[in-house]
């Protein structure tokens, strides 16, 4: 389900990719915003994805690795799979393949 | 000997062909047959060819064989609103979309809800493989969306942003499935507006026969006019009988190609260095003609401009002292004579020569392939080539009385030798004018019937398109229907008197009932053939010499021959050899030839012939019946109505079996 960090935790998002039943995606902005809105369309379309508004980055620097992305692509491990751009995630055809090769 | 050499190869290498080919009768596999239904305002409607061997579905707009002996009918088929709209490809991708996403979302509520022992790696492995598995059919569907609808759109819908609806982005099958039964809500809406205005709407059916000897002339349609049902006189498939359209096109053609031997003949004797063969007759034609331009534009031209002068100086002769009466009434003659000329001069040839430059030029401006599309095409030469046939035509009519004048001048000129000084004589008749008017009654009247005969063949292949204005009075005798419930349109091909290689073309029209006019029209062309074991009657230009002989009778000589050839067309051919059969279309048959290799001023020869192309070539022996010894002749021939059909193909299109066209 789409959940906002916090009050999820980084302790909480490291178990949570501990699961190999699920694959994880990061988006770091605002609620309103183009990108989140497709994030939770393909949390919609998808099965066990599970997305998460990043409302404060200091939390995922662990994955982000001074990047500065607007979206952090899990497969179905704990390391990233890949980082996308602001204008790759508000891109619907782009993110949806960037999450589905993550977890292929 | 080096062309008897090739007649023998021509039949031995025809034999090959019907040996190798003959037992490839092999019909197409059980493969559905193509169906070509076209669609207006809620109406369906597919013409069917009804034939002996079974129903084939014609196309529209392009051009096909069918049999000449089936029933071509035209099928409506009148839908309801829903049918309509369910008929629609649109109706049927969003459908088959909105099943498509309600398995998905099953699928991901099962995913979603699975259990997993996150410790069996093999457990999770192959769990993960059927998450990727619904990924891929996931990915498809946006794509598929994308494709129809662009990426904005896809993006609006599932994320429950389009007109009507804002939706959870997280459930976005849900909003694509509420989007799909707006948009089939709206499919029903203008099947429905549609069906209402077919009220408004009448529908016709007409057909026309365009016959490669003959004018174009509508056919009876059954439910659509009132034109005469036509008699019952199928195409003989195999037997020697003859119908009524195939006897009149044989005189037609025997006649054209009597014209065409003729003219041969006219040019060998009068242009020894034309060389006659089969290959160079339309341009030996044109090279009799340039050569008749030239004749009249290098020699009279010059004269008759000094006609006026010649004139006066006789007639200023006549007024001169001590002229008899009698001489005086000579020098007039001639003038009167002078001025006939110089009258027909300005109204025969200058405009001959005029309208044959001004065609040359339209010919020569690289506008038309061919001649054949020249006459054919919307901006055709058909106007000038007619002021020069009708020109010709005069001048032909004319030609003996000219030879009379001439030699009335002639005559005139050598009484008046006393009076006339011989430079003058020489200005009023040169050698060489005179020369012209007394050649142009015997050289040219042959020439012109064959040029005129081949004129008469174009000019009666006015394209179809044209014939609803041409056959006036056939819209009196038509019947509109409401598009509400049109009849079915039935046309008995059998009932309209058409031959091998004519062609008929159907046309659907429909119009406003109110307004009148014209919303939509669509055509069938169709070229008759026979399928199957047939036969086919021709009649061709063969160049025919005896085997032994005289010198004479060894000659190759123009004539003309009725042949009966019987061929194999494979209706749907499937492979290589069906396909050659067809092309080559290779026959074998018996013929009865006209001669001229004794001294009989008649005579006839029968013999067998095999022929290729479906009767354009065609060699053969046989035995002169009108001479005693050495009877034996060979020939070979050329069917010129099929060369003519031929030369159009440009413009007119190759035609192929409806059973062979590929699906649209």
């Amino acid at each position: 389900m789409a959940e906002t960090m916090p009050p999820v935790t980084a302790d909480d998002l490291r178990k949570y990719l501990e699961n190999e039943s699920f694959s994880v995606y990061l988006y770091l902005g605002r609620e309103a915003d183009k990108g989140w809105k497709y994030a939770r369309i393909v949390y919609g379309l998808l099965a066990r994805l599970r997305i998460y508004l990043v409302e404060d980055p200091e939390l995922v620097k662990e994955w982000t690795a001074n990047r500065d992305p607007r979206g952090v692509v899990f497969g179905w491990g704990p390391e990233p799979k890949r980082y996308l751009s602001g204008a790759e995630a508000e891109d619907l055809e782009t993110f949806l393949e960037a999450i589905t090769q993550a977890r292929s | 000997m080096k062309v008897e050499r090739l007649v023998r190869r021509f039949v031995l290498a025809a034999a090959g062909c019907c040996l190798l080919l003959a037992p490839v009768t092999a019909n197409g596999e059980n493969e559905p047959k193509p169906r070509y239904v076209s669609n207006y305002l809620g109406v369906s409607y597919e013409l069917l060819e009804q034939a002996h061997d079974g129903e084939y579905s014609v196309p529209p707009e392009r051009k096909v064989r069918v049999d000449a002996n089936s029933d071509l009918v035209l099928k409506f088929l009148v839908r309801t609103a829903k049918e309509m709209a369910e008929a629609s490809p649109k109706w049927k991708s969003l459908n088959k979309a909105l099943d498509f996403s309600r398995k998905l979302v099953e699928k991901r509520a099962e995913l979603n809800a699975a259990q997993v022992d996150l410790q069996d790696e093999n457990a999770v492995r192959k769990f993960q493989k059927e998450l990727e598995d619904m990924d891929a059919k996931v990915n498809k569907l946006v794509t598929d969306l994308k494709n129809e609808l662009g990426i904005v759109e896809t993006a609006k819908i599932l994320g429950g942003d389009f007109q009507g609806s804002t939706g959870d982005p997280e459930k976005p099958y849900d909003n694509l499935a509420l989007w799909i039964k707006q948009e089939l809500a709206r499919l029903q809406g203008e099947a429905r507006r549609t069906v209402e205005s077919a009220d408004k709407i009448d529908v016709l059916v007409e057909a026309y026969l365009d016959p490669q000897a003959g004018e174009l002339r509508a056919l009876h349609v059954e439910n659509y006019d009132e034109l005469p049902i036509g008699e019952l006189a199928p195409v003989p498939r195999a037997s020697l009988q003859l119908s009524e359209a195939e006897q009149s096109y044989l005189l037609m053609a025997i006649d054209m190609n009597q014209r065409a031997a003729e003219a041969l003949r006219e040019i060998r004797e009068n242009h020894g260095k034309i060389k006659e063969n089969i290959k160079g007759l339309q341009a030996k034609l044109q090279e009799r003609l340039d050569s008749l331009e030239q004749q009249l534009r290098n020699e009279v031209p010059a004269w008759a401009s000094n006609l006026a002068k010649i004139i006066q100086e006789l007639r200023k002769q006549a007024q001169q002292p001590g002229i008899t009466v009698e001489k005086k009434q000579l020098l007039e003659s001639l003038a009167l004579q002078l001025e006939a000329f110089q009258q027909d001069y300005q109204a025969l040839i200058q405009p001959l020569l005029d309208s044959t430059s001004d065609l040359k030029r339209s010919l020569a401006s690289g506008k038309y392939r061919d001649l054949a599309e020249a006459i054919l095409a919307k901006d055709s030469v058909v106007q000038g080539m007619n002021t020069v046939v009708e020109k010709l035509g005069k001048l032909k009519n004319k030609s003996p009385e000219w030879k009379q004048r001439a030699a009335k001048i002639a005559s005139d000129l050598e009484s008046l030798r006393d009076v006339v000084a011989e430079e003058v004589r020489k200005e009023v008749l040169p050698e060489k004018v005179k020369e012209i008017l007394m050649s142009l009654a015997d050289d040219f009247p042959k020439t012109y019937a064959a040029i005129q005969s081949v004129w008469d063949y174009f000019n009666g292949m006015a394209p179809v398109e044209g014939a609803a204005n041409t056959l006036s009075g056939i819209e009196d005798k038509s019947i509109w229907h409401g598009l509400t419930d049109p009849p079915d349109a039935r046309i008995e091909m059998d009932r309209a008197g058409w031959r091998v290689g004519d062609r008929v073309t159907v046309v659907v029209r429909f119009r406003e009932k109110d307004g009148k006019k014209d919303l939509h029209k669509e055509s069938y062309r169709m070229e008759a053939i026979l399928t199957g074991l047939h036969r086919e009657v021709s009649a061709n230009l063969i160049f025919a010499r005896a085997s032994s002989g005289t010198l004479d009778a060894k000659k190759w000589k123009p004539n003309v021959a009725a042949l009966v050839n019987w061929h194999y067309y494979v209706r749907e051919p499937t492979g290589f050899w069906g396909e050659t059969l067809n092309w080559l279309g290779p026959g074998a048959g018996i013929h009865l030839a006209s001669l001229d290799q004794g001294e009989d001023s008649v005579e006839f020869g029968v013999g067998a012939n095999l022929t290729l192309w479906r009767g354009l070539v065609t060699g053969g022996v046989g035995y002169n019946l009108s001479v005693s010894q050495d009877q034996r002749y060979f020939f070979l021939g050329i069917n010129l109505f099929d060369v003519l059909n031929r030369a159009t193909a440009g413009t007119r299109g190759g035609y192929v079996s409806s059973a062979a066209q590929a699906s649209p």
